[in-house]
């Protein structure tokens, strides 16, 4: 096919024909009057990365005609002018961020790209896209029950069997280990290593939460530094928060952050806001589980001691009951003793001068009959020779001699006849 | 018997100390039950005999 020989020069009437740099140009000059302030855009960034002090990634977006992309370019210069309005709005641009951009568009004439030059960027709407995406996500597991599934969980009495999530070698990692360290507690940790940020973070973490749920951990905890809002983004993920939710195991965060609470901090069992806190909370509960067998044990002593002492004030109290009923019964029978003496010497004499008047009377009766105080009075008694009495005349007969007994001594005389005279 | 764990153990000194607080412990009873707390506690020290931190690393093993 043959071809006309044109003549290039846009002067020429006719269809005007650019050279290459000639239409990169004009095509720039028609973007410029076209979008005349530039340009705000909107999508999630993709392809993220550093090169020659600039950076570089694409806009994205799903659309009914598959997904639209627009390279992007941020010059280090605007990258240093932007760096204060992101860090006071703790972001940080990385991949899978939805932003707002302002730049003007370029077709860069060596690639025949077209791309969109950054030069401003509206945080507040990343921000609000990340608190919508944070809310729906909060009010979803609220609805499926998650939100405190993990908090209703109770960690171990002694929580030494510690899984961590974390990056290994960062200073995370060092700020729990040397923190568990210091405790001089025997913490045995079961570490996963994960990266915290970047697109596989949240499949990393969540994975790692599964592991350990599954190794017999009595705790687990997740920890990272500090860092951008953004850069927690894992940390807001559903397939995270899904994993603390559905962990067997207490789940405790320590993601660095002092203002922002990511969603996992709200499903965890326990958010500290930094990798030491979270260390430090660990030493606490295993220090308050060790004060308890010894609060115990005092207390257990303590009681047996007043067991003791009151089983032996009990056995001095009887000891000294008993004594003291035997102290009395002894002093009562010596009482009574007492008394029966000093009724004894009260009353003896008495009895004795009654018992002398007694024989006085005793005696003069006995007196009374004696035969020498009758004789003496004249009385006499009369026997016979044979010693026999004469109590009547028919005791004796004529001429019996008879031995009278007077009180001077004895007559000898003869009995008579009735009629006879002597 | 086997050993108790540090919360069996704990259970078992907050036992003897209720039945302590009893009025009616008996005094027979008592040493052994002491005897028993001391063992516990013992036990529980042992469990938290001051060692350094270990780290054993899960590797290889991780869900995706």
């Amino acid at each position: 096919m043959s071809q006309p020989a044109l003549d290039l020069d846009l002067d020429d009437l006719g269809d005007p024909t650019y050279s290459v740099a000639e239409l990169a140009d004009a095509v720039n000059q028609v973007l410029r009057r076209g979008f005349r302030d530039g340009v705000w855009v909107r999508g999630e960034i993709e392809g993220y990365q550093l090169r020659g002090g600039h950076v570089w990634f694409s806009l994205g977006e799903d659309g009914d005609r598959g997904r639209a992309t627009l390279p992007v370019v941020l010059f280090g210069g605007t990258a240093a002018r932007l760096r204060p309005l992101l860090v006071r709005h703790r972001l940080r641009l990385r991949d899978g961020l939805l932003v707002r951009i302002h730049g003007r568009l370029d077709l860069y004439a060596p690639t025949g790209r077209l791309s969109l030059v950054m030069d401003g960027l509206d945080p507040t709407f990343t921000l609000g896209q990340m608190a919508a995406d944070r809310d729906q996500l909060l009010r979803t597991l609220v609805a499926e029950g998650l939100l405190d599934r993990n908090r209703r969980l109770r960690v171990p009495l002694l929580p030494l069997r510690v899984g961590l999530v974390a990056s290994a070698g960062s200073a995370a990692w060092h700020d729990l280990v040397d923190e568990l360290g210091r405790s001089g507690l025997p913490f045995h940790l079961l570490a996963v290593d994960v990266r915290v940020q970047g697109a596989t973070a949240a499949a990393e973490v969540a994975g790692a939460l599964r592991t350990l749920g599954r190794r017999g951990c009595d705790v687990i905890a997740v920890v990272r530094g500090g860092g951008a809002r953004s850069d927690l983004a894992a940390f807001d993920t559903e397939v995270v928060a899904r994993a603390i939710a559905a962990s067997p195991v207490p789940v405790l965060t320590g993601l660095g952050h002092e203002i922002d609470r990511s969603v996992a901090d709200e499903v965890a069992h326990t958010a500290l806001k930094t990798p030491t806190a979270c260390a430090t909370h660990l030493v606490e509960l295993v220090r308050a589980a060790q004060q308890e067998p010894e609060r115990l044990w005092t207390a257990v002593s303590a009681r047996a001691a007043q067991r003791l002492d009151a089983a032996e004030r009990r056995l001095r109290s009887v000891s000294q009951g008993v004594e003291r009923a035997g102290r009395s019964a002894e002093a009562g029978a010596t009482r009574r003793l007492d008394v029966a003496t000093a009724r004894l010497r009260e009353r003896a004499p008495a009895a004795v001068g009654r018992a002398e008047r007694v024989l006085d009377v005793l005696a003069v009766r006995t007196g009374a009959l004696d035969p020498a105080r009758a004789m003496a009075r004249g009385w006499s008694i009369t026997r016979r020779l044979d010693g026999t009495l004469v109590r009547s005349p028919a005791d004796a007969a004529p001429g019996d001699v008879l031995v009278t007994s007077v009180a001077g001594g004895t007559v000898r005389s003869r009995a008579l006849d009735d009629e006879e005279t002597p | 018997m086997s050993e108790p764990t540090y919360a069996e153990a704990v259970a078992e000194l907050e036992a003897i100390l209720v039945r302590l607080e009893r009025d009616d412990v008996d005094v027979d009873h008592l040493a052994e039950q002491v005897q028993r707390a001391a063992v516990l506690l013992r036990l529980c020290r042992s469990k938290l005999a001051a060692a350094k931190v270990e780290i054993e690393a899960v590797l290889g093993d991780v869900d995706d």
